[in-house]
């Protein structure tokens, strides 16, 4: 029993980590460019297709490119589209992201068929590890050591780089990281970009997990969602505390309630946002109410 | 004109587009169930709409009722307990119920936070719906619902139009009913709703509640067309269809959602016919309406025909009476001699700051009673105790007798003190009119009614006559809010101040961000307001203030140091020396030595011309004309709210200007933005430093880093403070060490220029002399124009000075003949000498 409880808890952190990793690129993209990007669990899927596509065609090492050619398209979409926005009604912003999030899903849907394709993990990451009493398949450790070292990796981007200061001071103050000499629509650009790679990295790692289907987006955007809610909007450690907690909860509701595996999380945000309105660890910003 | 207005109500047209619609359909022999959902899916957006475009709530997950109601019929119908038609009326209560169950829990929270949690609601009740198969057929649904009250589809299809028309015309009466007014004054300006009295909490709640009601009774007849029911509809792919349609059609039209289910609907139903991947055509179209037609399809329409009004409400406002009954104010019949407000020894501090120190004040009824005093002394801080807004630390405030220093703002509204905002506070959207109207509203009848017309209430309705007679607005009654030019704004929000029936008035700098005209007419209208109300007003313009008032207090570093009529007030030595900078505590360190050179030979680096700027119409500067040469510095001086800081704000590109050119070293800087024109040498100091909170010092010094400007070292030794501190996050700096940073960071790039906004405001006067001796060394190298009030700290470092007065260059000259020329500075930035103090006082009396 209690070998079952502790497998499934550290399944619950592989999916926590992989929800996080998609939560930090939204929580990104709200915090500098106060947009709610509907269409990021699009670009998930994206991610999960190339990766398909490419693994398919030229290998296991070319699908490693999936992230960053799906945050090549982010840079795109966010010149020829969401840039027109920025500062408008945000019913606005919530409209366009749904719309090119159903339009993604679409092309998805035209260009590979709507019935799920099978994805296989690498053969040398097939089979399974135990430590004590946990046991794992390889690719799930695999995934959650990746998971773990890029959010470490991106953690120290944004304490240590150039590009990840910009990033913190935009997030409370755009205008005077403008009147600073910054080329501000080059970083909303890069920013976006940057979410976008994260929600494709997440979607490459998913793809051998999940099914892979156009409306596998609906399974990253909806946590995601709750994630940064729970978390608090804007709070780089409130993303990772929420996502462990959430993937925690599924993992334990799949294990002993599985009906109520899929409402789990809303419940959960429900209840935190109920007793902390800011969530965890949000801040009060007058952008987001 | 009253049969063109009959045929615009929106539940004629839309009964009569759906009656076209259905025959169309007919004639062409197609099934007439898409007809039906679009009748439906109107109502659907309607109700959702009821919180979007009148209530201003984005609910991303309205489908919870939809879907919960759906159910809720089906169950009813199924389980026997009635027939079709009872269903919808348990499905109605039921969702009506719900809504009042989630609203309850979720309004208290705001914004994006609500919009999440009604989807999270949705998403609970798909899993439910969905998962729980034994009760609600799980993935497939329930089927063979009977529909036996219609012999067939299209007698069902008629009870559906039927339907839904009464509840189009429902909807109409509702927004027009006082509750319904009130909704859209909350969507405006929750704020200035609240201090008026409503409580907006429960008019959300109720705007909730009805929303409910209305796409609950659309769920319920989607459940009778299907006959059967499914969980799709709650899931969070088709939770916003109800927002896509109505954002299609227009939020700020009645019959948006009409003509939005129409196009989503027919555009479904003809692109999935061609592909079953009909999103590929219909979501660029949406995001192009998106880009391109904000307003939606009726917005579209109305742009090609030249129209852009909202079409929320009728446009029309109550005839105006023949005779409009004189304005009588709430204050008549009160005693004049005794006092009406009083404090004692009233304090406030916050920490060791103090801002406020034993004032005592005494304010009589029918007396305009002025505060003034320079900047950080403490005004703002009185005004806010008097309202309410800042519990005080320590003294008494007394109104009437009563004691109401810890009395709640709503409360000290009621007891009759009103208020008006330093920053517009009014309903944009709304008429002149109705502006005034719900503010009286509030005082007399409150939000009761749903159904009656409010404007049928003539007793509210004269009085808001009265109201806008008295500030001069009756002629543009009926024109929206937000076409009326700044002044006017001014006069409606002191009419909004006046709907209070309040005996009190408090304003804050009303004569803010006007131009001189405008001036000229509030401040009459403010003198004639004290004839019957008893009037405390703080401004900047002091010259206006001296003339109307007939008392002056004047508050210096949070104490009151005269009071009395405006002539001894004007000739009182400590007001002069208060306004002129003195310090009061008598040390005051000496001026550095300098050398000044003229610069006037120098290149000019930085010439504006003819420059004119302002804020969403209202003009703050007006013609100004300055040049700034290489390596010179240049104050930049004028009494508070002249237009120092807009100045530099139109300087380093953050506000447009409006006329006029501005170059740097030649090249116009018009159309450049903030960050081009600091790359091409100009820096900003902005007031309030505007460090970034969560970085560190080194973060924010590495942030504007660049090729050319100074390093690390350059920095600590011009601010040798700053080394202990390097490590450590902006938000825990003390005021002096932020004002280093800030300055710092202007120096880490290659600035040619840099403006400084206030940069010894609020700092001790040791910290003062740390960063004026840093500014002195940058003489010369860097070219700099110092914003500040108080010029007898500037003037001994620059070179030249501009004085501000109301937006306009009033003196430009040496910085030594200034200094050396008391009488000039008393002139320009103090209180006004005695000869024209007399000229002023007897234009005053006329």
């Amino acid at each position: 029993m209690l070998d079952m409880i502790l497998s499934q808890a550290v399944n619950g952190l592989v999916l926590g980590f992989l929800y996080v990793l998609i939560a930090i690129g939204l929580s990104i993209i709200f915090g500098m460019l106060g947009i709610v990007n509907f269409a990021h669990g699009a670009f998930f899927a994206v991610g999960a297709y190339l990766a398909y596509s490419l693994n398919k065609n030229f290998g296991w090492t070319a699908a490693l490119l999936a992230p960053i050619i799906t945050g090549l398209i982010g840079v795109v979409v966010e010149m020829v589209l969401v840039r027109w926005i920025y500062g408008k009604e945000p019913l606005l912003g919530l409209i366009l992201t749904f719309a090119l999030a159903l339009f993604i899903e679409a092309i998805l849907r035209l260009l590979y068929g709507g019935a799920p394709v099978p994805f296989a993990a690498p053969k040398f990451l097939s089979g399974f590890v135990e430590y004590g009493p946990v046991l794992l398949t390889k690719y799930r450790m695999f995934v959650l050591i990746v998971t773990v070292v890029v959010l470490i990796a991106f953690w120290a981007f944004l304490a240590y780089t150039p590009y990840g200061r910009i990033i913190r001071a935009g997030s409370r103050d755009p205008e005077m990281v403008g009147l600073l000499g910054i080329n501000l629509p080059i970083v909303f650009s890069g920013v976006f970009g940057v979410g976008c790679l994260l929600a494709g990295l997440g979607g490459m790692l998913a793809a051998p997990l999940w099914t892979l289907q156009p409306s596998m987006a609906a399974g990253a955007i909806m946590p995601a969602f709750v994630i940064v809610t729970i978390g608090g909007l804007g709070s780089y450690s409130g993303a990772i505390i929420a996502g462990l907690l959430v993937g925690i909860t599924i993992a334990m509701t799949i294990q002993f309630q599985p009906e109520w595996s899929g409402a789990a999380m809303y419940i959960l945000m429900a209840l935190i946002l109920l007793v902390r309105p800011r969530g965890l660890f949000g801040e009060k910003w007058e952008r987001f109410e | 004109m009253t049969l063109p207005t009959a045929l615009r109500h929106p539940a004629l047209v839309t009964a009569l587009t759906l009656v076209i619609l259905t025959l169309a359909w007919r004639v062409i022999g197609a099934p007439i169930s898409l007809i039906t959902q679009i009748a439906l899916y109107t109502l659907y957006g309607a109700g959702v709409n009821l919180l979007v475009g009148y209530t201003g709530l984005v609910p991303f997950g309205a489908s919870v009722f939809f879907g919960c109601a759906s159910y809720a019929s089906a169950f009813f119908v199924l389980g026997r307990y009635g027939n079709d038609i009872a269903s919808l009326a348990f499905a109605v209560v039921f969702s009506t119920v719900l809504a009042l169950l989630i609203g309850a829990v979720i309004l208290r929270r705001k914004g994006l936070y609500f919009s999440l949690l009604t989807l999270a609601f949705s998403q609970i009740a798909f899993e439910i719906a969905f998962k729980w198969t034994a009760v609600t057929g799980g993935e497939n649904g329930l089927q063979g619902v009977p529909r036996t009250s219609f012999p067939n589809d299209l007698a069902f299809h008629g009870f559906v139009v039927a339907a839904v028309v009464g509840c189009i015309w429902l909807l109409w009466r509702i927004v027009h009913s006082p509750f319904g007014r009130v909704l859209q004054a909350v969507r405006d300006n929750e704020h200035r709703a609240r201090s008026l009295g409503y409580n907006v909490y429960l008019m959300r709640l109720g705007a909730f509640t009805l929303t409910g009601a209305f796409v609950g009774l659309s769920g319920a007849l989607l459940t009778l067309m299907l006959q059967g029911v499914y969980a799709n509809n709650l899931n969070w792919q088709h939770a916003g269809d109800s927002l896509l349609m109505t954002v299609l059609g227009g939020v700020h039209h009645v019959l948006g959602p009409l003509w939005g289910a129409i196009a989503f609907i027919m555009l479904e139903d003809r692109l999935s016919a061609l592909t079953e991947n009909w999103w590929l055509i219909f979501a660029p179209i949406l995001m192009l309406f998106a880009l391109l037609s904000p307003e939606g399809i009726q917005g579209l329409v109305q742009r090609l025909s030249g129209r852009s009004r909202w079409t929320l409400v009728r446009e029309s406002i109550p005839a105006r009476p023949a005779a409009i009954t004189p304005f009588e104010s709430a204050a008549e019949g009160i005693a004049v001699g005794r006092p009406l407000l009083q404090t004692r020894k009233l304090s406030k501090h916050f920490g060791s700051l103090v801002t406020a120190r034993d004032i005592d004040l005494d304010i009589y009824p029918c007396v305009l009673h002025s505060i003034i005093g320079p900047n950080g002394a403490g005004k703002t801080t009185f005004f806010n105790m008097l309202s309410g807004a800042l519990p005080p630390s320590s003294g008494q405030i007394l109104f009437d007798g009563q004691d109401i220093t810890r009395a709640a703002m709503h409360a000290r509204a009621r007891l009759g003190i009103g208020r008006s905002f330093q920053i517009l506070s009014v309903f944009p959207n709304l008429t002149v009119f109705e502006n005034v109207r719900v503010a009286v509203q509030a005082q007399r009848h409150g939000a009761r009614g749903f159904f009656s017309d409010a404007h049928t209430l003539s007793a509210i309705n004269d009085r808001a006559w009265s109201i806008l007679d008295a500030v001069g607005l009756a002629d543009r009654a009926a024109e929206d809010c937000a076409s009326l030019p700044h002044g006017a704004k001014r006069l409606l929000e002191i009419g909004v101040t006046l709907a209070t029936d309040s005996k009190l008035l408090l304003l804050d700098e009303p004569l803010a961000g006007l131009a001189e005209a405008d001036r000229v007419v509030v401040a009459d209208l403010i003198k004639k307001l004290a004839q019957r109300h008893a009037v405390v007003l703080i401004e900047h313009d002091i010259d206006r203030v001296l003339a109307i008032s007939d008392r002056i207090s004047v508050l210096h570093q949070g104490r009151m140091v005269a009071d009395g009529k405006p002539a001894e007030v004007a000739k009182h030595p400590d007001v002069i020396a208060a306004y002129l900078g003195a310090a009061d505590d008598g040390t005051k360190a000496p001026p550095p030595a300098i050398e000044r050179k003229a610069h006037a030979e120098a290149r000019p680096l930085l010439e504006a011309e003819g420059v004119a700027a302002g804020y969403s119409g209202s003009t703050v500067l007006s013609d100004i004309n300055l040049v700034i040469h290489e390596g010179e510095a240049v104050a930049l001086l004028g009494r508070n709210g002249v237009g120092k800081t807009t100045t530099l704000r139109t300087l380093s590109g953050t506000l447009p200007a409006v006329t006029g050119t501005i170059s740097f070293d030649g090249k116009p800087l018009g159309g450049l933005k903030p960050y081009e024109i600091n790359r091409l040498g100009i820096a900003l100091v902005p007031e309030g430093r505007r460090l970034f909170p969560n970085l560190t010092v080194v973060e924010n010094l590495q942030l504007a880093s660049r090729a050319g400007g100074m390093n690390m070292e350059q920095v600590f030794e011009l601010f040798p403070r700053l080394k202990t501190r390097a490590k450590a996050k902006a938000e825990n700096l003390s005021g002096g060490e932020r004002q280093m940073v800030a300055i710092a960071r202007a120096l880490m790039v290659p600035s040619r220029l840099i403006l400084l906004d206030e940069p010894f405001e609020g700092l001790a006067p040791t910290v003062v002399k740390e960063v004026m001796d840093a500014l002195v060394k940058l003489r010369g190298k860097v070219a700099m124009l110092i914003v500040e009030h108080h010029a007898e700290s500037v003037l001994p470092i620059v070179d030249r000075a501009y004085v501000l007065v109301n937006g306009q260059i009033a003196f430009e000259g040496d910085a030594e003949r200034l200094e050396h020329d008391p009488d000039l500075q008393a002139r320009l930035l103090g209180v006004v000498q005695d000869d024209q103090l007399e000229a002023m006082l007897e234009r005053a009396a006329i």
